[in-house]
């Protein structure tokens, strides 16, 4: 090969390198959403599937990745809060790996404490829940349960194992509901809901019945 | 030749590939027209962008603005710094580099769905009509009031309030914490990490969240979302409208996060799981007043009297004045003393219709209308600017709120527990129904602040060791706040609605043995306080007037209109715990508007009005109380139901009040969980035997006629079975046991006073109350159901008279005296 053919090819060489180089650099940076965590185990997806003269039925399974877009989840959530703050840390009490709640004031025999538990943890817990939330609902509305907490608490002044959610309803209309809420951890029952969601219903309000006026 | 030919080849692909890089990746959204001003990188500096400095009416001065608006021709030249704190992402810290910083404050994208938006060179020129205009717009907007918010806030608590030592140094109880700032309590957090450090999250907020004419907030998702126009909306074209181009309406949304944010203050700093919401029916005054602080919000940061022109106003006809003499509203409002939007008279009004509307957008019109009033009365009264004046309000806002969300029950670091919200406990249940945030419960804590902070000179509390010498209130002028000035106020609003300032709160063994403050009478003219005794069911009324129903009740059981409600209101977190015999299609729901076994029935109460005033934010209770003694119905209250002989309980011995649990005469201090005390459910059933009619409850009820306990509704938490034998045949459903109507007028009903002109009166769940009937209740059953109703301009609902008409202290609100109880006779047919 000529030094000219060799000269020519190295700046074509050279011109398409440094024309790659600054493409490269003007791909728009994007800001990671993290598509995996640690949280991700804790959402279970339920659905309603029913076939002909056969009762309805509840099928579940791990959220995938295409339901979190489908839901709009942020998942990123853990924030590097690296303040400077004066902490007085308050550390919840625990017991069986369960934080308590509404102990306060009481006073806890441990050994009666045990023995006087309204319920005992069913791991079916979950899905008996699923099964009430979705006992109205449509065929295309897609739930969505995340564990947030472990608890004991008291229901009449017995305690009680409970589990805190948040519950969010995918509704066929494009609604998205949610709210927590705490649960029996036995018979998956609420006991205590807060936290729903907010609509400003500018115009028409929803939430009209027919009923005979009086 | 063909060297050549190479070499030209080479040289033009060499071109080619350098023009290619210069070329900027194509945005989505329309491009602009050439008629309004441009948006390009190249008229932006470093870090900077443009926005709209107003919603585009008030910029243009256009009332009649077109829907399809090229948002260039309203865009604001004069280019601004975007307070992104990297320059590359919409998102910024809170505080950033004092020690009270958020890290990860605030987050703004185009839907939930959608990558996060980035700069480009570090600028944000983007076409004014494109997406990325609008979410650069919700990021300058939300950024600045957030740091507004955040900045008053510092000032509340290090220099007004100073939580942290007892009164001493300060003069007044703040409910401020002192770990406001240790906690992050002052912004979200996720109440499920258990270190302070773990918890905040940042506030998301999607410009364009969803397709529909409404915006919403959401504490378990920690986010905002606006929605949009559809392309024409009651025949006009509105391709361009959307919601993040109105400042005032995204001020609106973020103010209800604020709020929350107010409200559980104390809840984050002592790391409750649980939090506070303002507002948990369609309609309730706790929502009034969630919206008439939003709206506050709105003039908060624009000081504009009005809100929502483009967004809400300009095709929804659905904007909100904040000040009587805005033009929108009718001639009769002024800013005159007789001329204020007063409750109640002015709660079903709203400015852009002359229909009444029961709604809690308009109904908070008297409390933000209020509220900015008090603004422009700090300024004439004590000098102030409105800066200034704006700040103390939010200072006595967030005092009230604090206060009144506070689920630790303590309402003050100081304070004990009880002295608001019940206990700890319980502080859940008596914000959501047994003794929630009403009207007048809101205007009495904001009095309390107000009073306290900038007028009272002498000892508040006498839980005080000593007596302190207090600082002389300084904050009117270097003076106080007159007294008299706060009660004209709130009268002229009609929200004067209380005898006392009640600084002893409402614990069991201190609520009456402090300090109460007196209104002074003379200062209530507008604000009316009629007694329970003028609230009754139709039935009880005697010489009915024409064209009132006499029907006790509206009833719904159609199958599958109840379905979609049960849906809707399940979905919504409304209902829960429903019982496991009741069947997911409502199989025995007949439609015949009776009650029939194994239906699911809604009934909404015809109350009646007998008094000269107008009643407000009616409330009918229907959960579990203390009306029970030894398993019978207690006949010791007004309405001495059951007769003796007729199954009530033997309470002769009895002393009134009695100190002895489990008496009649007894309420409960700890909603039913001390020994010796139940609550009960609201119904209660009749029994015949030997030709003797007795009622009893519901448990005795299965037991005479043979049914099994596993057959009844609900679940027996007392040994974890299926079927609670208390409300085994008529049950309650949970969520549903309170229902809340806005206005009755003066002699007639609900329904008259709703009536539209086309003669309809419209019927929301937030009327309804819900019953499970149990399947296996044999038909001819009868029950009767014990309901207990208040309303909020009542004299005796809330304040005892025999206390000096010092307020009920909160355990009370387990037991009968501060309702008026009513009697509503259920039959379930076959």
């Amino acid at each position: 090969m000529s030094i000219k053919k060799i000269l020519t090819l190295t700046v074509i060489t050279t011109t398409l390198a440094i024309t790659a180089f600054i493409y490269h650099n003007k791909t728009a940076p994007t800001m990671k959403d993290e598509t995996t965590s640690s949280d991700d185990s804790l959402w279970t997806t339920f659905e309603k599937s029913q076939t002909q003269n056969r009762p309805p039925t509840i099928t579940s399974h791990p959220t995938t990745a295409e339901e979190f877009k489908k839901l709009k989840i942020d998942k990123n959530k853990d924030t590097d809060n690296s303040t400077n703050h004066l902490k007085q840390i308050r550390l919840p009490k625990i017991y069986k790996g369960r934080e308590l709640l509404g102990f306060k004031g009481k006073k806890i025999d441990l050994d009666q404490f045990d023995q006087g538990f309204t319920n005992q943890p069913s791991k079916d817990w979950k899905k008996i829940l699923a099964k009430n939330l979705m006992n109205f609902q449509t065929k295309d509305t897609l739930l969505f349960i995340k564990e947030d907490k472990k608890l004991i608490g008291l229901k009449r002044s017995r305690p009680i194992f409970l589990e805190q959610v948040t519950v969010t309803y995918l509704l066929p209309n494009g609604n998205r509901n949610s709210f927590r809420a705490l649960v029996d951890s036995e018979h998956g029952v609420i006991t205590e809901v807060w936290d729903k969601t907010q609509r400003d219903e500018f115009l028409e309000r929803s939430g009209q019945v027919s009923s005979d006026i009086l | 030749m063909k060297k050549r030919s190479l070499t030209r080849l080479t040289l033009a692909l060499m071109v080619a590939m350098l023009a290619l890089s210069c070329i900027q990746s194509p945005r989505s959204g329309k491009r602009t027209s050439s008629f309004g001003s441009t948006n390009s990188n190249g008229s932006l500096g470093f870090g900077q962008g443009r926005y709209l400095k107003d919603n585009p009416i008030i910029i243009s001065g256009n009332e009649k603005l077109p829907g399809n608006t090229d948002m260039s021709t309203v865009m604001e030249r004069q280019p601004i710094a975007v307070p992104s704190d990297d320059n590359l992402f919409l998102t910024k810290s809170c505080n950033k580099g004092t020690s009270t910083e958020v890290a990860s404050c605030l987050q703004v994208k185009e839907d939930r769905n959608s990558e996060y938006l980035n700069s480009v060179d570090s600028r944000w020129g983007f076409e004014p009509n494109t997406e990325e205009f609008l979410q650069v717009n919700t990021f300058v907007h939300m950024s600045k009031a957030i740091d507004q918010f955040q900045t008053n806030l510092n000032t509340i608590y290090y220099s007004w309030a100073l939580p942290g030592s007892s009164p001493g140094f300060r003069y007044y109880h703040t409910s401020i914490p002192y770990q406001l700032y240790s906690s992050n309590a002052h912004w979200f957090y996720d109440p499920t990490k258990v270190f302070a450090e773990d918890r905040t999250r940042p506030l998301n907020v999607y410009s364009r969240g969803f397709e529909g004419i409404n915006a919403e907030f959401s504490p378990s998702s920690y986010h905002l979302a606006f929605g949009t126009y559809p392309e024409t909306y009651g025949g006009q074209d509105t391709s361009n409208v959307k919601f993040a181009q109105d400042p005032t309406v995204m001020y609106h949304e973020l103010g209800h996060g604020l709020s929350h944010i107010l409200l559980n203050m104390r809840n984050t700093a002592a790391s409750q799981t649980m939090s506070a919401n303002l507002g948990y029916l369609g309609y309730d005054e706790a929502g009034i007043i969630s919206e008439a602080l939003a709206d506050f919000f709105s003039y908060y940061v624009t000081k504009r009297t009005h809100m929502g022109e483009w967004a809400l106003g300009r095709f929804a006809e659905a904007s909100r004045p904040l000040t009587e003499d805005d033009p929108l509203h009718v001639a009769a409002l002024s800013s005159t003393r007789d001329g204020r939007l007063s409750y109640p008279d002015w709660l079903l009004y709203d400015p852009n219709t002359v229909e009444p509307s029961e709604d809690i957008h308009n109904a908070g019109m008297v409390i933000s209308h209020y509220v900015v009033a008090l603004v422009q009365d700090l300024m004439s009264t004590c000098g102030k600017s409105e800066d200034n004046a704006i700040k103390d309000v939010l200072h006595i806002l967030a005092e009230t709120l604090g206060e009144l969300g506070d689920l630790t029950a303590k309402g003050g670091d100081y304070r004990s527990e009880g002295y608001v919200n019940l206990n700890s406990n319980h502080a859940l249940t008596w914000l959501k129904i047994a003794n929630p945030i009403t009207t007048p419960k809101f205007a009495q804590t904001f009095a309390k602040y107000l009073y306290t902070i900038f007028s009272s000179r002498t000892t508040i509390e006498s839980d005080l060791a000593t007596a302190v010498p207090y600082s002389i209130p300084t904050r009117c002028n270097g003076t106080e706040y007159p007294k008299d000035r706060i009660e004209q106020l709130l009268d002229d609003y009609g929200l004067l609605l209380f005898y006392t300032y009640n600084e002893d709160g409402n614990g069991a063994t201190t609520g009456h043995s402090g300090v109460h403050t007196k209104v002074a009478t003379e200062n209530r003219k507008k604000s009316v306080l009629i007694s329970k005794n003028n609230i009754d069911i139709v039935t009880k009324i005697n010489n009915l007037p024409e064209g009132i129903s006499k029907n006790q009740f509206s009833i719904l059981d159609d199958r599958k209109e109840m379905i979609e409600i049960m849906a809707n209101l399940q979905s919504s977190g409304t209902i829960y715990n429903l019982s496991e015999q009741i069947q997911s299609d409502l199989p025995y729901n007949n439609g015949n508007l009776k009650f029939s076994p194994g239906e699911v029935v809604g009934i909404a109460l015809n109350l009646y009005n007998k008094s000269n005033s107008p009643m407000s934010g009616i409330q009918i209770l229907a959960n579990d109380w203390d009306h029970f003694k030894n398993r019978k119905p207690c006949n010791t209250f007004e309405d001495q139901f059951p007769i003796d002989g007729a199954g009530a309980a033997d309470s002769s011995a009895e002393a009134a009040p009695s100190t002895t649990p489990g008496d009649c005469n007894y309420i409960t201090r700890d909603n039913g969980d001390e020994s010796a005390e139940t609550l009960y459910p609201t119904c209660i059933a009749l029994q015949t035997e030997d030709d003797a009619t007795m009622w009893t409850n519901q448990e005795e009820y299965m037991d005479a006629h043979g049914i099994p306990k596993e057959k009844c509704l609900g679940r027996d938490y007392d040994d974890n079975s299926v079927g609670n034998p208390k409300e085994c045949f008529l049950r309650v459903i949970p969520g549903k046991d309170n229902a809340v109507f806005a206005k009755i007028n003066p002699g007639s009903n609900w329904t008259n006073t709703v009536k539209r002109s086309d003669g309809k009166s419209k019927l929301y769940y937030n009327h309804v109350l819900l019953f499970e009937v149990n399947s296996w209740t044999p038909p001819g059953s009868t029950f009767m159901c014990r309901f207990r109703v208040r309303f909020s301009n009542c004299s005796d609902c809330f304040y005892d008279s025999s206390k000096n008409y010092d307020n009920y202290l909160d355990y009370e609100y387990s037991g009968a005296s501060p309702f008026k109880i009513i009697d509503v006779k259920i039959n379930v047919t076959d």
